[in-house]
């Protein structure tokens, strides 16, 4: 009788012995495996973390001295002029071949200056005196001029929320976004126009109101001048801002490139630096990562710590595999003894030990992979339900607080109009087969491991001496 | 032969089966223990995460001027104020750490020549004073619109202490330490002038500064702004500075009060709550709730705790499954043994009591060593992966003496009493009703079957 047959007919014939070490192997296998899977899930949700706060790398202009030549034009815009090199279109195209770079917005705080015209801004301490060169329309307020007005800092940081129409988007021409106080303050709403007057060209612009965002109230009364109020201080497109300064002014004075994992935001900046685009020009180059800076090393903690779990649960579950297996040889000293008394040799006898918890281990390993994908499934249906629910609490929080802003944080990026569902992270808690086949090579080798070691003990006896030791 | 000293010979006799059980048990309990120290380990590093990107909620007046037909109603009477009292109310939340009430006004000093603005005279030459409670928390500087360089912030304790700005510095010659005397001054209009509002000078009192500010970000609309509406020429102090120039009154806050909080999850909770006070007449004031963009990172972050937790639930559950099973299997071993026990006579009781006593007593022995196996595996863990954690925030010691400086490390794994207590007890209920069970498959057996059965 060959020792495989043997085995089979142990396994076979001790079925409660053979279930219990099936049902051990199988939990010990379902639970490295889904250990395993767990830590990827988190791994994939601690970037989920990263890349909602994400990193910018600031490209501006150098506005040192030796880029500015002194213009003494027409009274009014005579001063010093930026000559340096500036950033264009080809600028944002090469940028955007950067790998990791997935944006870019371009912001210009109080960026163009208009007088309102055919409505009145919120009052300030002095807005009804006109002192220092005030136009016949009364006091400037200042506008802040974006390329995608999503990606705008006031908005970025949580102060601003979008409650009416759209974002502005790169492609808007003469479009404003207004505060709702200022909006209710004039009574009006997206789709109506407003006329601003700028100074700079003596030009009435006239602007359409694609957007109406909260979060200005409560702070500026007491402020002096008009543009000082947050209420009165707009967001318009760069094509306004052309039209009303002229062409000279047609460039940006910094760009905010985003980029989309801020652990990989030196590589993406030293890409940039290197760009024919802009290595050597009159720019400069800054990273800004402070929002990431400050969670990031709870972050790094947090996922040390399930790293550090999943090592222990995987040193434990082969620490109780080799006790358990020590332990189920140990149990067969007779049956050792009167298998070598009977003359089979020693390699023969712990072959069979061997062969039969392999038997078991290759069905109990095949059937943890049904076992752990369905906890699987389960872990990923319970985050998911967990994840949703707390993003609704999170939204109504918002809604009663900001008169009913919309709280969604995705918007098309073409439109800039709202795309109202939540965005749920794609998160999935993955049993992978490359996993199985590790679980099967480094399980099959331990479980051969350990018959060994513990076989060993027993096998360097004599048959005498175990039947003596028996008892 | 009574069935402990029975136990006691099978469990000092049978040596190596002991040595391994014992050592099953001690894995298993220190497993749980670890898991467990390191799931609450997570919980606060969540917290630490959480507190370190904070929460706020402003209350500001919300009827500060009347807009009749844009004719501005300069009546500072009317305008509602928040009280110390109120104050003090909402601060018996004690989630609420700081809390920081303004003030403002204006002012003037021979000794300082302010950065001109438009239309700037002698007259109007003067600064715009924001007296805080603790300027480190002013939103400028939390924003780092500005960013204190030399000295220290203000606090609750200052007297007649203020912040200027670099270029103010530069512009007088001044430096951290210099005293200097202001008097009260008020911005307003004569025909098309900026002047003075107070012409008879009370008060004059002398201020140190303490701390000199940088403007990170200019002032968008500074070609537009007169002489006191200009960043540079602005100044913090402490609340006593414009109660001594008269310009406030004590206890009495008119630009509002902020409020921060830890931890940006109990944000929405203590909000409502302070919102049911009465001590605030909330016609006149609202609320603005302010997270510091918290809920980017909420459903990652929960998405992290919730992974393991469910790693928990499996590390529990398969801990206490292992332990059963390889119980049932030393008892099916022993049929052999528990078949004569019963042949002799002894009671079917004494048997199942010597099997449950043996690991009983096994267990004891290893809770114990795990409760310190588990201590040196949590210190080690926390050693080489939480000793360089560091946490961000307006740091307690920066507001409170106004002083930048290093953060302190707490201990994150440790164990609850209570909860390694409950662990024990569920591992010796598991332990005990798995012998029981399977001792009773063998039990109930006569001794004739079971002989048979052993072949």
């Amino acid at each position: 009788m060959n020792l495989i047959k043997r085995a089979w007919l142990y396994v076979t014939r001790q079925k409660m012995k053979s279930l219990i070490l099936f049902l051990v192997l199988t939990i010990v296998a379902t639970f490295v495996l889904t250990g395993v899977s767990i830590q990827s899930a988190a791994k994939d949700a601690a970037k989920d973390v990263r890349t909602s706060v994400g990193g910018t790398i600031k490209l501006s202009l150098d506005m040192s001295e030796k880029n500015y030549k002194s213009v003494y034009g027409d009274g009014q815009n005579s001063g010093y002029q930026y000559v340096g090199d500036k950033i264009t279109d080809e600028t944002l195209a090469a940028l955007m071949e950067v790998p990791g770079v997935i944006d870019y917005n371009a912001e210009t705080p109080s960026g163009l200056f208009g007088a309102a015209v055919d409505f009145k801004y919120l009052p300030t301490q002095l807005s009804n005196f006109n002192i220092g060169g005030t136009s016949e329309y009364g006091a400037d307020s200042s506008m802040s001029v974006v390329l995608s007005s999503e990606k705008f800092s006031g908005f970025t940081s949580g102060k601003l929320k979008l409650k009416n129409g759209r974002h502005i988007v790169e492609t808007d021409d003469h479009v404003i976004m207004i505060s709702n106080e200022l909006a209710e303050y004039n009574n009006m709403s997206v789709g109506d126009t407003l006329k601003l007057y700028s100074a700079e060209n003596d030009k009435i612009l006239e602007l359409e109101i694609v957007g109406i965002f909260t979060g200005t109230e409560g702070s500026g009364e007491d402020a002096l001048l008009p543009s000082d109020r947050a209420g009165n201080q707009g967001i318009v497109d760069f094509n306004t801002k052309s039209d009303a300064y002229g062409s000279a002014y047609d460039f940006f004075d910094s760009l905010d490139i985003y980029v989309e994992d801020p652990v990989s935001i030196q590589n993406a900046y030293d890409e940039i630096a290197r760009l024919p685009e802009i290595k050597g020009k009159t720019f400069t180059l800054n990273i800004n990562s402070e929002e990431y800076d400050t969670i990031a090393n709870p972050l790094e903690s947090l996922q040390s710590l399930v790293r550090t779990l999943i090592i222990v649960i995987a040193v434990v579950s082969i620490a109780v595999l080799t006790l358990l297996l020590t332990l189920w040889i140990r149990n067969r000293v007779k049956e050792t003894g009167i298998l070598m008394s009977v003359g089979i040799g020693k390699m023969k006898i712990i072959g069979q030990f061997a062969v039969e918890v392999v038997l078991i281990a290759i069905l109990a390993f095949g059937l943890s992979y049904f076992t752990s994908s369905a906890i699987a499934d389960q872990s990923s249906d319970f985050i998911l339900a967990q994840v949703v629910d707390s993003e609704n609490l999170n939204g109504n929080g918002a809604t009663t607080g900001a008169n009913g802003a919309i709280t969604g944080d995705s918007f098309d990026k073409l439109s800039g109009e709202p795309q109202g569902s939540v965005d749920v992270p794609d998160l999935k808690v993955n049993i992978s087969t490359e996993y199985l086949i590790w679980v099967y090579v480094i399980g099959i080798g331990i479980i051969i491991c350990s018959v060994i070691l513990a076989s060993y003990s027993i096998i360097r006896l004599k048959p005498r001496e175990i039947l003596s030791k028996m008892s | 032969m009574s069935f402990l000293k029975r136990t006691w010979l099978y469990l000092s006799r049978k040596k190596g089966k002991t040595l391994i059980l014992f050592l099953l048990i001690l894995t298993i309990s220190t497993f749980v223990l670890t898991c467990f120290s390191v799931l609450n380990a997570t919980r606060d590093v969540a917290k630490e995460m959480r507190t370190s990107v904070g929460a706020a909620f402003h209350i500001r007046s919300s009827v500060g001027l009347n807009f009749n037909d844009g004719e501005i109603q300069e009546n500072k009477e009317a305008q509602p104020i928040i009280t110390d009292e109120a104050i003090q109310n909402i601060m018996g939340n004690d989630e609420i750490k700081y809390y920081n009430a303004s003030n403002s006004g204006y002012i003037k000093s021979d000794a300082v020549e302010f950065i001109p603005g438009v239309e700037d005279t002698a007259d109007n030459n003067m600064g715009q004073v924001e007296a805080l409670t603790y300027s480190a928390l002013d939103s400028a500087f939390r924003e780092k619109t500005l960013e204190l360089t030399e000295g220290r912030h203000i606090t609750k304790n200052d007297e007649n202490a203020i912040l200027i700005s670099e270029e103010l510095a530069a512009y007088n010659n001044l430096s951290v330490g210099d005293k200097l005397i202001f008097t009260h001054a008020m911005l307003d209009v004569e025909g098309s002038n900026y002047v003075d509002g107070i012409r008879d000078k009370t008060a004059y009192i002398e201020a140190e500064i303490i701390g000199i500010y940088k403007i990170m970000k200019p002032q968008g609309n500074a070609g537009l702004q007169p002489t006191a509406g200009l960043l540079a020429n602005q100044i913090y102090s402490d609340h006593s500075f414009l109660i001594n120039l008269h310009m406030a009154d004590k206890g009495c806050y008119m630009d509002g009060a902020s409020f921060f909080i830890g931890d940006p999850i109990n944000l929405d909770a203590i909000v409502s709550e302070v919102k049911s006070q009465d001590s605030i007449d909330w016609d006149k004031f609202f609320i603005r709730k302010d997270d510091f963009n918290y809920e980017k990172i909420e459903s990652g972050l929960q998405t992290i705790q919730n992974l393991v937790t469910i790693l928990l639930v499996c590390v529990s559950v398969v801990s206490l499954a292992v332990l059963m099973l390889i119980l049932a299997l030393r008892i099916r071993n022993r049929i052999h043994e528990a078949g004569m026990l019963l042949s002799i006579g002894l009671s079917k009781k004494e048997i199942v009591g010597q099997f449950i006593a043996e690991v009983a007593v096994v267990a004891i022995i290893a809770f114990v060593c795990s409760y310190f196996a588990a201590g040196f595996v949590a210190g080690t863990v926390e050693n080489n992966v939480l000793a360089d954690m560091h946490i961000g925030q307006v740091a307690e010691q920066v507001v409170e003496t106004g002083l930048q400086a290093g953060t302190a490390q707490a201990a994150y794994l440790s164990m609850a009493v209570m909860e390694t207590i409950f662990i024990y007890i569920s591992q010796f209920m598991v332990i005990t009703a798995a012998v029981l069970l399977s001792s009773l498959a063998v039990i109930r057996l006569k001794p004739r079957e079971i002989l048979s059965k052993m072949s």
